[in-house]
This record gives structure tokens, sequence and C-alpha cells, in this order.
């Protein structure tokens, strides 16, 4: 094949493997008042709430954290969300987000600053669960990067000690500078919170693993899962 | 300035079973008025023209081609007849051939990533620590031409991680970064930390598109286990 010289600025490419990426919208701050801001409905497709929730942050903006249901082991197989078929809204996006939780009581939510946590409910006001856990006085000093202020977060427990592990996949966890901190009678999520935050504003974090082995992983956006079918259990319409 | 027979026709792109083009340019989206004469009968013969800006993340998505002034004009065909347009090679060809040290950049388009690097950087034994951190990189190669782009610092780049486990619950994220000085993607850190020993039998397998100035190049299979992490490359998912 030949070469040609072209003065455009621009270069013209055949496709014939691949495809176009799937690239959701830029980054984008998201208002103090996040909550109130009013969203089109959105729908799930045989999806789960979470992937209702990263629809709903892809349109607004807002942060997402998400603790997942865990097994018992990492060598069994994890518990799988329900799944639904319907369409949630327009309302507001505390609205939205308890329409999903109502479509799936197994989760649900709360709201820390512009990011929203979800967590499984019936963890809420369990005081033994890991994220509930307090910390009576955390000091970061200079702190690098999310995996050292994670570890020095649940260092700073009472007894007994509890296993954490830091999954590190598709962004840097490296703070912008160096960071200080301190924080009184803080939980272990709202550390999370913290720490994501000090890693970007659309930034969460997921929990995930098993029992037996706890893996946070921090993200810089959350994308849903593709529609797995056409069949579905349900619809509902706030 | 180029003119439509330095180019294949719609039919012959068809015959091989090309079906998309995909236009990438520095600063505009909308083709200039030359290539237009080209595009436009691309699309009048069944080619998808899908422009893209490079500092755009969003998807490309297929355009109208407008119609030129002169188009299917004789004397703009004369042109191409008294020879202004061609050079020493002449003819269509790839633009990537001349891809330089002097490349701008938007001679990336279609693209693909090799020359892999894939090295720990730090293995953690105890007794705070344990796992490991791993760094992969990889070059930038146009396509077709296979030369190296060594002067694309700057141009975006993402990471979309989906979980393929069944023993650990993830929602997909997405990252985003941006070509290093070497005109490399680094991707750093991969690792898995914990504050505990990993389980002797863990296993975590994600997959992970790789994508460089919002246009999908690759999918990585990613394995976590107690040891270590192994990157496999499906290059591109069909």
């Amino acid at each position: 094949m030949k070469a040609i010289s072209i003065r455009l600025t621009a270069a013209l490419i055949v496709l014939s493997f691949g495809r176009a990426a799937e690239v959701s919208g830029q980054e984008t701050p998201a208002p103090t008042n996040v909550f109130q801001q009013s969203v089109a409905g959105l729908s799930l497709n045989n999806q789960d709430i979470i992937d209702g929730v990263a629809m709903l942050s892809q349109n607004v903006g807002l942060a997402v954290s998400v603790e997942h249901e865990l097994g018992a082991t990492t060598s069994g197989a994890a518990p799988q969300p329900n799944t639904f078929t319907a369409t949630i809204g327009p309302g507001t996006v505390s609205e939205i987000l308890d329409g999903l939780c109502a479509l799936d009581p197994t989760f649900a939510w709360q709201k820390d600053g512009n990011m929203v946590n979800v967590m499984p409910g019936a963890l809420v006001s369990e005081r033994d669960y890991f994220l509930n856990r307090n910390v009576n006085e955390l000091v970061f000093r200079d702190i690098r990067d999310a995996q050292e202020a994670l570890f020095k977060t649940v260092g700073g427990l009472p007894p007994p000690k509890e296993q954490v592990a830091i999954m590190e996949v598709g962004v840097s966890l490296a703070f912008a500078r160096p960071w200080s901190a301190r924080f009184q009678n803080i939980s272990i999520r709202e550390a999370l919170d913290q720490i994501a935050r000090q890693l970007g504003p659309t930034f969460g974090w997921q929990l995930t693993g098993a029992k037996n082995f706890r893996i946070i992983t921090f993200h810089q956006q959350l994308m849903p899962k593709p529609s797995r079918s056409e069949q579905g259990p349900t619809t509902v319409k706030k | 300035m180029v003119f439509p027979q330095d180019f294949p026709s719609a039919n012959f792109l068809v015959a091989h079973g090309i079906r998309q083009a995909l236009l990438v340019q520095k600063d505009r989206a909308e083709p200039q008025d030359d290539l237009a004469h080209s595009l436009l009968r691309w699309q009048e013969g069944g080619i998808k023209v899908l422009p893209k800006k490079l500092d755009d993340n969003s998807p490309p998505s297929e355009i109208t081609v407008k119609r030129p002034s002169k188009y299917k004009a004789t004397w703009y065909r004369a042109l191409a007849q008294l020879g202004l347009r061609r050079n020493g090679a002449g003819g269509f060809g790839s633009y990537f051939a001349e891809v330089s040290a002097s490349q701008n950049r938007e001679t990336l388009g279609v693209c693909s990533l090799a020359g892999d690097s894939v090295i720990p950087l730090s293995i953690y034994s105890g007794p705070s620590s344990y796992g490991y951190i791993y760094q992969a990189s990889y070059y930038v190669y146009a396509n077709p031409g296979g030369q190296k782009v060594t002067t694309a610092q700057g141009v975006s780049t993402y990471e979309n991680v989906t979980q393929t486990s069944a023993n650990y619950t993830y929602t997909p994220t997405l990252g985003q970064g941006s070509l290093n000085a070497n005109s490399q993607v680094v991707d750093t850190p991969l690792g898995l930390v914990s504050n505990a020993p990993l389980p002797s039998n863990l296993s975590i397998v994600d997959s992970q598109d790789i994508g460089v100035g919002g246009i999908y190049v690759r999918n990585n299979t990613l394995s976590f286990t107690a040891t270590g992490l192994a990157v496999t490359n499906n290059g591109p998912r069909s």
C-alpha cells in the first residue's frame, strides 16, 4: 500500500476490526444540592439496582460507593444481586434512590456530602459490621495514596483486628499532594468516603471479596453492567 | 489537498467487508471540504462515517457528510488527472505509513497496544502488608502500518474494568488517564495488597478494556492470585 501526503489535520482510518469505545461523559464535579436535582427516569433491563445507581451517577455526576453482599469465602460463589426490569422516576436524585431501594429492599442508601453509599440494608445498624466500626481518632500526616490511608484507618480500630485488602486496577490511587487531616469518632465507611474524595470529586469505592477476605477497590466512575436479557419479573413506575 | 481518486472506492471497501470509516482530527469533527468529496462518495456507497476529535472521550457517532461545493464536478476530478495532487508514491494508501518522530497526535486512530511490559513494583510479605503491585505498560502502534507512535503524549486513555470471576461481585468501573511522555499507556498500579496474608486459593479474574483517544483498542484478562498478577492480551474484542 502506497503512502500519501495529506496536508489536512486529519487522519482517515478505515475500520475493519474492533468497535468504537463506549465511554461515558466527562467528569464533572457534583453540585452541592445534587440529591435535590431533578432527573429523568431510568430504566433497568434485567439489571440490578447498583446498575441503576451507576446510571444515575453518570447522569448527575454523583459519587457512588457500594458495599456488595459478601459470600462466606473467596472459593465459593458470591451472592448475586437481584435483577429487575423496571422504570424508576422521573424525580429528584433522592427519589430515584428511594425508588431503587424500594425495588430491591436488600439495599439501603445513605448520603455523605455529595457521595451516596449503597449498602446491604440488614447491615446498616449492625454495630460489629466492619464498615460501621469507629476509629476514635484518625490522624493522617502526609499520606501519599489511598492504600496508605486505608491501612492507617483500619489499623486505628480497637481490637479485634480487621482484615482488609485493596485491589488496585484501572486508576491511580496516588493523591495529588500529600494529605494531612484529623478525624474523630469516624466510621470506616466515612473514612473511605473521605479517602475517595481526596482522590477526586467523582471517586468512590466498592467493598467486595468475601467475608474471609474483604477487598476495597476505588474507582473514578461506576459503569452499569449491560442488560442481560429481555426477561424481567417486575415493572415499576414511580 | 486530497481527491477521491486517492482513496479506494466504496464498492471496493464494501467488497472487503469494510463498512465504517473513522475520521480522527485534532480540532474539529466535521471533515474539511476536500476530504468531504471522498467521504460523501463512501457514504453514498454504504460506508458509515464517524468523526472523532482527539480530545473528546465520547464515542464517535455517525454523521451525514455535507455536500461539498463542486461535488462531482468535472473540473474537480480533472485537477487530480492533471497530477496536482499525487506525490511520488501516488495513489491512496496508509497515512500511518508516514508516522515519524515529527508526527502529530492526529495520526493516532485505529491503533494497537504491544510491547507489553508487566513488572512487579512492590512485593509485600508481611508483617503489616501482604501482596503485590505491578506496573503494566504498552506502546501504541499505528494500524495499519505498524509504526510505533512516539509523539502522542497527553492523548487521553481509558480503562473499563469488569468482573469475570464468580467469587466476588464488582460493578464495572471507568478510569481515565493519558499517554505518558514516551507515548505509552502506563497502567499503575495493578495489584492486591492486604493487611493479612492472601488466601492460598485466591483467584480473582477481571476483564480490562483499554482505549486510546476515546477509541477502544484492546482487552486484557487480569488474573489475581495469592502469588501474583498475570495479564493476558486478548487483542481487540469482537
